[in-house]
């Protein structure tokens, strides 16, 4: 009966909006958190420390310490001329990158001989050393290729036309905005139905709606909607905020909040699960919280998930962050519409569909 | 001080623990359960990346570029569609991060001496991966015709530290230092708040027992959890993932009982500050866990962060038992290169059990 | 013989920011000395005993327990005390042996006694066989009974003891109050609040707060004839008229119906009230009890309640909830076993019995939250078990914790309790405008349910419960941890909706209360083992002018008589 339904509604409403720990861990989650890992975790690897020794102390070997230092990755932060020199520094962290040029570089370059340089890259930042590693062999190959081209006095080869679509600018900002969005709602569509419905258990209050006509159907309804609304109703505000980060808005808003809520379905699912197994606020905070770990991993927001080894491919198919995160920025950064995404969506509704339908058993089951 | 109240007060709290599965599954279980998440999925250097290839020319040429591209081991070979337009769906959808065109005519021009352009469109979304696709696609493209082995200028690197550049050799160390920020403080902040909630801390309260010895005797089997913690992460990441370890394990497990102590001083800290269990559980992830992996320069190099941020990091325990455990077990570092760490750490934790000691006060308010 | 006092409060107080909670308190505590604090919820109990063990810091005035003073040298007198806060204090996760242990440990209790002191004090606590049993498994009764153990281990010459009885049913207070009387042969002093006049009664001085000041301090005798001369006992062939006079006329503190025809009235002066003459009513001064006290030392005026209703037509009555047999079990242990009874329209049942003698059990098998094992029960015309939405719609209930959302206003609670029995939207001002006044929320509080006082919420659950016009009304333990005058007053709400041809069913463990029910039920172990109105199970004992308690008592030993006899 509506009601009844509208009674429940207006009552869950209400008691989200005087809750200051919830609305504390929407503002948070919304923005403060957003903002904070957006502008802190931009994670773009530039001006990296570079030692040189120079052996051949010529103008090629120098060319090849201009090549590397040309463009933002490689500054020269200092020359040695022994290794030994460069070592400690290497391991102090003062240098990430150590090219030692051997004494008849310029001799075997002209000669068109082959000739190895020694590059040294601190591992102890896997992160900084697999770009350090990439920068040095495409800026090496570079300057070969150009070496070439001089010797054999004709322009040759491959013109390399990278492009890099979406993103040009190369930094993490956009993306981890994003995501950071989409865990967001995820984290946030688990807590709240879940704290909604514990809270009402530890208080005793759902035996005082259990001895009124309300019917579980209702209550599920009413457990589940405003959080649902609160979640898509912060997209918007969220959405400024990401523009404002200067995320660009592509896609098509309709779509979105389509997916949004199919999105929602499965994290209040998450929820009602949680909340079905715990007796207090705490519980179920810190099950939402530590049970979502794995989902949020396995999305691709922390880590590639093209890196992972592929049976945990295969395992983050089944997260429902996942297909999220791809829909979102193929929307956001990619301007990718149904066209492109359907298979996401299919996904996401292959997921969310039995888990809300499973969330509703387990929840009339215990009514 | 009465060593025998001490000890009665800890012998309670632990059975307290271990009669509370919830505490014993977040403390023993969840440390196992991110140490393998991060060891298995956490790589950033880039192998296999999926490419899709547009080849117009269906030379020889062309297929040997194509060839050394799949060769490299930095791609794999997802569609090889005869037209672009399906080539960017795949880059929409997500399928492929990046996609090579190689034009008509591209092995005509090579064979006459002209450059011959060839288009690698790299999906930015994930900028890590696509700098690093970017630059080996680049250094693949010079390379060509000769292939990277036979460039005149032949870059040796090595890396030193991780030879194999093996992510999980980087990630466990630094799991070491955020998994023992991210639980003991949220478990001690709990249990005192616990206390607070129940009311049973009144009887504390009204009882002989001193502030030193509450704080002993809270801190001490918490302390042990967090070392238990320390020593499955260690011992899972040593034999289980068999990580290199280059210095001594010793120094490690000692440095790691100071970090410990801090950690633990950092929840009973934080459960001074509150009254009910659910607004500790909140500080603490806002203050221990989440920062501990976000800013420690755990995933995210420091260096990479604004300023604003940079200085936030070191306000942190955890940047600097990082340093320690990564020096340790990748550099080989010994106390000669970690001293300042060491004191760092030790001062902080001095400080920290001061200030919780100050604000532990024998009252309800 | 001047033993140095064992407390010294003088000008005692606290303040919460610009709060004052308490203030102007000085009295003074001997040894062997049992002092009670009574007062309402909210009047500064629980502050004052905080204050006393040391605790809490008092903002104004001196005090000096065993001696010390509390401000300076609180770890000192903290050492020394017994003290038990409100609620459960122990840790629920350790067994009744460690905790008895630790708390021997922390208090320095020397190893050589504590073996024979454990054994002493769990012997006369009846807990020898549930040594290891978990504290958080035990019932509230044995939970009190152990934290009144871990808190004289160490042989205190003071206990502190906040609402020790309180959610305790009547036969564990029993035993509680045996321990507290061995401990005060031995000299120890005791301070403990509640809301038992009993137990105030029992004691050797009793200090009455409200609102944080003292209103009265003396011996119970002397505070009992404080009351003299405002206490009447009203007997008369029309309780209903005479009800609706009392509650109009000016100078009537407050009145209780009693069982049968009579009216106790406390009034504002010492004279009888003034009341029109009614043919065959008799007005008698009586001796004043405690509550009598109480209540003239607390009220200022009597609240206006509704009167009864006009309609008062008991005779022929419909049976409204009616029970064949109905068992529950859980596993193998029979929660409620085999119970029989019907209760009719405008009758009120009282169910009494020990903490897990299954009276819990039976309202939610009769609310339709719990499907019984076996038998049947038909209320409001309907079974429980299968047409628990019809029953549902038709029944009130009102549980031991009040359940209410405490993040909404009383008057957001009634309205969503109406939305969600249904009424409609156009009737929904009207039905609360009723149900507030039925239930004496006239002064309805604007406020978040959270910042009312135990009475208020109590008052306001029942207006939530009975929005709906509901024909049977359940009510679990409605008035534990409430002061008197509110109980009083709480119990002339439900007599007149009784009136008005509600059938309510409600347990208590406040057997005082028992006088107020048309009939008594009472359970142990399950089973139903005596029913019938107070006069008749008094009869039945061959009891007569007994208290309810040895009515009680009475019952459960024969009881026990007959199962040892099995």
């Amino acid at each position: 009966m509506l009601g009844r339904l509208s009674g429940l509604l207006t009552k869950e409403f209400t008691q989200f909006l005087r809750d200051p720990v919830m609305l504390f861990i929407v503002v948070f989650f919304y923005t403060a958190e957003l903002v904070m890992c957006t502008l802190a975790l931009g994670f773009d690897v530039q001006n990296l420390k570079l030692g040189v020794i120079d052996h051949d102390r010529s103008e090629t070997s120098r060319a090849l310490v201009r090549e590397l230092t040309s463009g933002g990755s490689f500054v020269l932060a200092d020359e040695f001329t022994v290794m030994g020199q460069a070592q400690g520094r290497l391991q102090r962290g003062a240098l990430d990158v150590v090219v030692e040029i051997p004494a008849n570089f310029a001799t075997r370059v002209a000669a068109g001989r082959r000739t190895s340089i020694g590059v040294v890259v601190d591992g102890s930042n896997g992160n900084v050393a697999a770009r350090a590693r990439a920068y040095v062999i495409e800026l090496s190959a570079r300057f070969a290729q150009e070496r070439l081209g001089a010797a054999s006095g004709r322009k040759r080869g491959v013109q390399p036309e990278v492009r890099v679509w979406y993103n040009p600018d190369l930094t993490n900002t956009r993306f981890m905005a994003l995501s950071m969005l989409a865990q967001a709602g995820l984290i946030l569509g688990v807590v709240l139905p879940a704290a909604a419905i514990v809270r009402e258990k530890q208080a005793g209050t759902i035996e005082q709606l259990r001895v009124t006509p309300i019917r579980a159907h209702e209550l599920f309804i009413a457990k589940v909607a405003p959080t649902i609304s609160v979640c898509m109703g912060a997209i918007f505000p969220a959405l400024l905020v990401v523009t404002l980060m200067g995320v660009p808005m592509r896609g098509d808003v309709p779509t979105l909040l389509l997916l949004t809520f199919i999105f929602l379905l499965s994290a209040v699912s998450i929820g009602v699960f949680v909340a079905s197994v715990s007796s207090t606020l705490q519980q179920a905070m810190l099950l939402g919280f530590f049970g979502l770990f794995p989902l949020m991993f396995l999305s691709g927001t922390i880590a590639p998930i093209e890196s992972m080894p592929p049976w945990l491919q295969i395992v983050s198919e089944a997260s429902p962050l996942r297909h999220y995160v791809e829909i979102v920025s193929g929307l956001f950064l990619k301007g990718a519409g149904m066209g492109e995404l359907w298979p996401h969506a299919v996904a996401l509704l292959a997921i969310s569909a039995p888990m809300f339908f499973g969330a509703w058993l387990l929840f009339r089951r215990q009514w | 001080m009465s060593p025998r109240r001490m000890l009665a007060f800890m012998r309670k709290e632990a059975l307290e623990i271990i009669r509370d599965p919830i505490t014993v599954g977040i403390a023993l279980f969840m440390p196992l359960l991110m140490l393998f998440l991060f060891a298995y999925a956490i790589s950033l250097d880039v192998e296999n990346a999926p490419l899709v290839i547009v080849d117009q020319d269906k030379s020889a040429a062309s297929r040997a570029l194509s060839v050394q591209f799949l060769e490299s081991g930095y791609f794999k070979l997802v569609a090889a569609p005869d037209d672009a337009v399906e080539a960017e769906h795949a880059l929409m959808q997500g399928r492929a991060r990046a996609a090579l065109f190689i034009p008509e005519h591209f092995s005509r021009r090579l064979d006459r001496g002209e450059t011959s352009p060839v288009q690698l469109i790299v999906d930015g979304t994930y900028a890590s991966t696509a700098a690093i696709v970017s630059a080996y696609g680049r250094a693949i493209l010079y390379a060509f015709p000769e292939g990277g082995l036979k460039l005149p200028v032949q870059p040796e690197v090595r890396v030193w530290y991780n030879p194999q550049l093996r992510s999980r050799d980087f990630i466990v160390p630094g799991l070491f230092a955020v998994i023992l920020m991210a639980f003991p403080p949220l478990l001690t902040a709990l249990a005192v708040a616990r206390e607070k909630e129940l009311g049973t801390i009144a009887q504390i309260y009204a009882s002989p027992l001193t502030k030193t010895e509450f704080i002993a005797g809270k801190l001490a089997p918490y302390a042990v959890i967090a070392f238990l913690e320390l020593l499955i992460v260690v011992g899972g990441g040593l034999f289980w993932f068999k990580i290199p370890m280059h210095g001594s394990l010793t120094l490690l497990i000692v440095l790691g009982l100071l970090y410990v102590i801090c950690t633990v001083s950092i929840g009973l800290l934080i459960s001074t500050l509150v009254r009910s269990q659910l607004a500790a559980m909140l500080v603490a992830l806002i203050v221990t866990l989440m920062p501990s992996f976000l800013f420690s320069g755990f995933v995210y190099p420091i260096f990479t962060m604004p300023d604003l941020f940079q200085a936030y990091s070191a306000a942190l325990p955890t940047p600097y038992f990082l340093d320690i455990s990564r020096g340790i077990v990748l550099r080989g570092a010994g106390l000669k290169e970690l001293w300042g760490n060491v004191a760092v750490l030790a001062g902080y934790t001095v400080a920290v059990f001061a200030f919780a000691a100050w604000r532990f006060k024998k009252r309800i308010a | 013989m001047a033993a140095a006092p064992i407390i010294e409060a003088r000008g005692l107080g606290r303040r919460y920011g610009r709060r004052t909670v308490l203030q102007d308190v000085s009295f003074d505590v001997g040894p062997g000395e049992v002092f009670g604090v009574v007062g309402p919820d909210g009047a500064g109990k629980t502050t004052l005993l905080q204050m006393l063990a040391a605790i809490l810091r008092p903002s104004t005035g001196d005090c000096r327990v065993l001696g010390e003073d509390v401000r300076r040298n609180p770890d000192r007198v903290q050492a020394r005390v017994g003290y038990m806060s409100q609620g459960f204090s122990l840790y629920d996760r350790l067994t009744v042996a460690e905790n008895i242990a630790f708390a021997a440990d922390i208090r320095d209790v020397p190893r050589a006694v504590f073996a024979e002191r454990k054994a002493r004090l769990v012997k006369m606590a009846g807990l020898e066989r549930f040594q290891d049993r978990h504290e958080g498994a035990l019932s509230g009764g044995m939970r009190k009974k152990l934290a009144l153990c871990a808190n004289l281990i160490h042989e205190p010459p003071l206990l502190i003891l906040d609402e020790p009885s309180l959610g305790v049913d009547p036969l564990s207070r029993r035993e509680l109050w045996r321990i507290l009387e061995t401990a005060r042969e031995e000299g120890r002093s005791i301070v403990f609040a509640t809301s038992y006049m009993d137990e105030a009664d029992a004691s050797d001085r009793v200090l009455l707060l409200r609102q944080g000041r003292p209103l009265a301090m003396g011996t119970p005798a002397e505070l009992r004839e404080t009351a003299r001369g405002h206490v009447y006992s009203v007997r008369t062939s029309d309780p209903a008229a005479m009800e609706r006079q009392l509650t109009e006329a000016t100078g009537v503190l407050s009145f209780q119906r009693r069982s049968g025809a009579e009216i106790r009235v406390q009034t504002l002066a010492a004279a009888p009230p003034s009341l029109a003459t009614i043919d065959g009513a008799t007005v008698v001064g009586v001796e004043p009890s405690m509550e009598d006290a109480f209540t003239v030392a607390a009220a200022e005026t009597a609240p206006r309640d509704p009167p009864a209703s006009e309609l008062a037509a008991r005779e022929g009555a419909e049976v409204l909830v009616s029970s064949e047999g109905v068992t529950r079990r859980f596993g193998d242990f029979i929660a409620v076993d085999n119970v029989s009874l019907t209760v009719n329209a405008g009758e009120v049942l009282g169910l009494l019995g020990p903490n897990g003698a299954g009276k819990t059990t039976l309202i939610r098998i009769l609310c339709g939250l719990l499907a019984p094992s076996a038998g049947k029960a038909l209320v409001a015309g309907f079974d429980p078990a299968a047409q628990s939405e019809q029953v549902r719609a038709r029944i009130g209930y009102v549980s031991q914790r009040f359940s209410l959302f405490a993040d909404m206003s009383a008057r957001e609670n009634l309205r969503f309790f109406g939305r969600a029995y249904g009424l409609p939207a156009k009737d929904l001002d009207a039905r609360i405008a009723w149900a507030s006044e039925r239930a004496g929320l006239s002064d309805a509080a604007d406020g978040l349910v959270k910042n009312l006082s135990g009475a208020v919420r109590q008052r306001l659950a029942l207006a939530c419960a009975i929005v709906h016009r509901p024909k049977v009304l359940f009510l679990d333990e409605p008035t534990s941890g409430v002061d008197p005058l509110s109980r009083f007053r709480f119990w002339r709400l439900i007599s007149a909706l009784a009136a008005e041809g509600v059938a309510v069913i409600v347990t208590t463990h406040y057997l005082e209360e028992a006088t107020y029910c048309d009939r008594l039920g009472l359970m142990m172990d399950g089973r139903l083992i005596a029913h019938g109105p107070l006069q008749a199970l008094q009869d039945e004992l061959g009891l007569t002018e007994a208290r309810v308690e040895d009515v009680f008592l009475g019952f459960i030993a024969r009881e026990r008589e007959a199962a040892r006899a099995a």
